[in-house]
């Protein structure tokens, strides 16, 4: 009797832990898919925007105007041959690929999309967010190194070099914004921001920090990775079919991902000022926070659009002597203010 | 198990199911000219890739540990700033000036100047 | 006369820093902004009339007595 009790209980218990896991699939789901939509559809704004950019048409066949274009990319590239060099290091050269596409997609798993819609309100998620960004780089540096190829090898010596150098502008810029919040939570970077966007007092670090993130996401003018004119196309010369697709996706979505954290940074996130009180039915906040993150998407392919191309000694004389210096005098000059007016958060 | 922990389990696993996928629906014919390193339609110089490189990426490696060690060791005071007040803060410019000074050394020997390499005698 | 003299030529010298290497320049000045505010502007406050915010309590007051042990609620 008391048997069969315990296995009733243990049997319930299972299905509880099993009914849990679930749940948590189902909420990762949530997040993953959207995700990966929205990098398609990011793949296929670039592409009509830069042509919007040229006075073209840009990609219009597939499906209508060209909105089914990234599907029927991804599964080309899905059906293509996977060439392995035969002098590569075959473990690393998968293996790079894969990190850059895991270590971009973490990265969603701490960004709220409304009051609590976050996959995990984590208290120390700015940290989350930088230790990830750092950890992009190994992909770029693994790739070029196992593929064993000159073009693939300079490449992300050259990328990794710019990548490292303008993480420093980055984490300075975020600095600046954790002394104004005093948190290190986004939810409450999100609530402080009610009264200002922190674009408008924080206007200059918001310019080094957008430069940050275009070289961080090794975007034009910063993408020396894949300068085609010298280096064919960077660290991922020598990778085709699946593994280029994870470069793909990777950098798409650490754009979308940039783009999304800027937007929670500096334009307030989910919030909007106080006139728009948001207490309807359907719930705008996600909705608000994705106009947002459209704002910065769009800038990512405007630049694109404009700026021609850095060589590599003036990306670095501008990151260490230009940049670094000023984000030095404002990591001094915003806690002052801050001390000297009794205004630093609790 | 948290969504957090779920999210690290599954985006590994989406990640090795594409390529799976890949390997399962693709074809997969290697020949000679198709697997070796590529070269502009040259063939493969050996020995080329794993040669020597420049110094100055190695500099600008360790003067990002340095510089980001720095500004991730002001996060803390950054976060605690109230608690720690006045004193903490200036204790916090001391330690930035400090590092200031290393900064404007590093600039002043030229670590992180590329054209210091190509042409010696130039200044 | 020198005194002056010293003045002009430290303020040319600036100025021509200012025009060689503005970003070093201009990053120097609002660096050196800062600990100059939180030195001055404090004093300047308090003379036209604020007084300092209570800080705020990070903890519980602890009673202003000794402690006495805790008798009767041992592990056993």
């Amino acid at each position: 009797m008391i048997k069969k009790h315990t296995q009733i209980k243990m049997n319930n218990n299972l299905t509880i832990t099993i009914i849990n896991i679930l749940l948590n699939l189902i909420d990762v789901l949530c997040i993953v898919l959207p995700v990966l939509l929205s990098v398609a559809f990011m793949t296929i704004i670039e592409r009509k925007q830069l042509a919007a950019h040229q006075r073209r048409v840009g990609p219009n066949i597939v499906g209508y105007y060209g909105l089914l274009q990234p599907f029927a990319d991804a599964l080309k590239l899905i059906l293509k041959e996977t060439i392995i060099p035969s002098q590569s290091n075959k473990v690393l050269f998968f293996l790079a690929p894969i990190s850059t596409l895991i270590f971009s997609l973490l990265g969603w798993g701490i960004i709220p999309f409304g009051q609590g819609l976050a996959l995990s309100d984590f208290s120390l998620g700015i940290l989350y967010t930088l230790a990830l960004s750092s950890l992009g780089v190994y992909g770029v540096l693994l790739a070029g190194w196992s593929a064993n190829s000159k073009y693939a090898f300079l490449g992300s010596l050259r990328s990794t070099a710019a990548m490292i150098s303008y993480e420093l502008i980055l984490s300075s810029a975020i600095l600046i914004i954790i002394l104004l919040t005093g948190s290190l939570n986004y939810n409450t970077i999100i609530e402080i921001q009610q009264s200002v966007w922190f674009i408008i007092p924080l206007l200059p670090v918001f310019i080094f920090y957008f430069i940050a993130i275009l070289a961080e996401t090794s975007r034009t003018p910063f993408d020396l990775q894949e300068a085609e004119s010298e280096l064919v196309a960077g660290f991922f010369t020598e990778h085709s079919s699946v593994p280029f697709v994870y470069f793909f996706l990777g950098e798409y979505s650490s754009i979308v991902l940039f783009s999304c954290i800027t937007a929670i940074l500096f334009l307030g996130g989910y919030n909007l000022p106080e006139v728009f009180v948001n207490n309807s039915i359907i719930n705008l906040q996600s909705i608000i926070l994705g106009l947002k993150t459209c704002i910065f998407c769009f800038f990512f392919v405007w630049f694109r659009a404009t700026l021609p191309r850095l060589r590599y000694d003036q990306l670095i004389e501008l990151c260490w002597l230009n940049l670094l210096p000023v984000c030095v005098a404002f990591i001094i000059l915003i806690p002052s203010i801050l001390v000297s007016f009794d205004l630093v958060p609790f | 198990m948290n969504n957090l922990l779920m999210l690290f389990f599954f985006v590994p696993f989406l990640a090795f199911a594409l390529l799976g996928l890949n390997v399962l629906l693709a074809t997969h014919k290697p020949d000679e000219s198709k697997v070796s390193a590529y070269e502009c339609g040259f063939s493969v110089i050996y020995g080329q890739t794993r040669s020597t490189f420049q110094i100055h990426f190695y500099t600008v490696a360790i003067l990002f540990l340095i510089f980001d060690l720095e500004i991730l060791l002001l996060f803390p005071l950054a976060v605690t700033l109230y608690q720690v007040s006045t004193f903490g803060f200036s204790i916090g410019i001391v330690f930035f000036i400090v590092l200031t000074i290393g900064f404007v050394l590093e600039i002043g020997s030229g670590a992180i100047s590329l054209t210091n390499f190509d042409q010696p005698n130039q200044k | 006369m020198f005194f002056t003299q010293t003045l002009r030529s430290s303020y040319r010298y600036l100025q021509r820093q200012a025009h060689e290497s503005p970003v070093i320049f201009y990053s120097c000045v609002i660096g050196a902004i800062g600990p100059v505010m939180v030195v001055t502007v404090p004093p300047i406050r308090e003379r036209m009339g604020w007084r300092p915010a209570e800080i705020v309590p990070t903890s519980y007051p602890l009673p202003q007595r000794a402690r006495t042990p805790v008798q009767g609620y041992e592990d056993q």
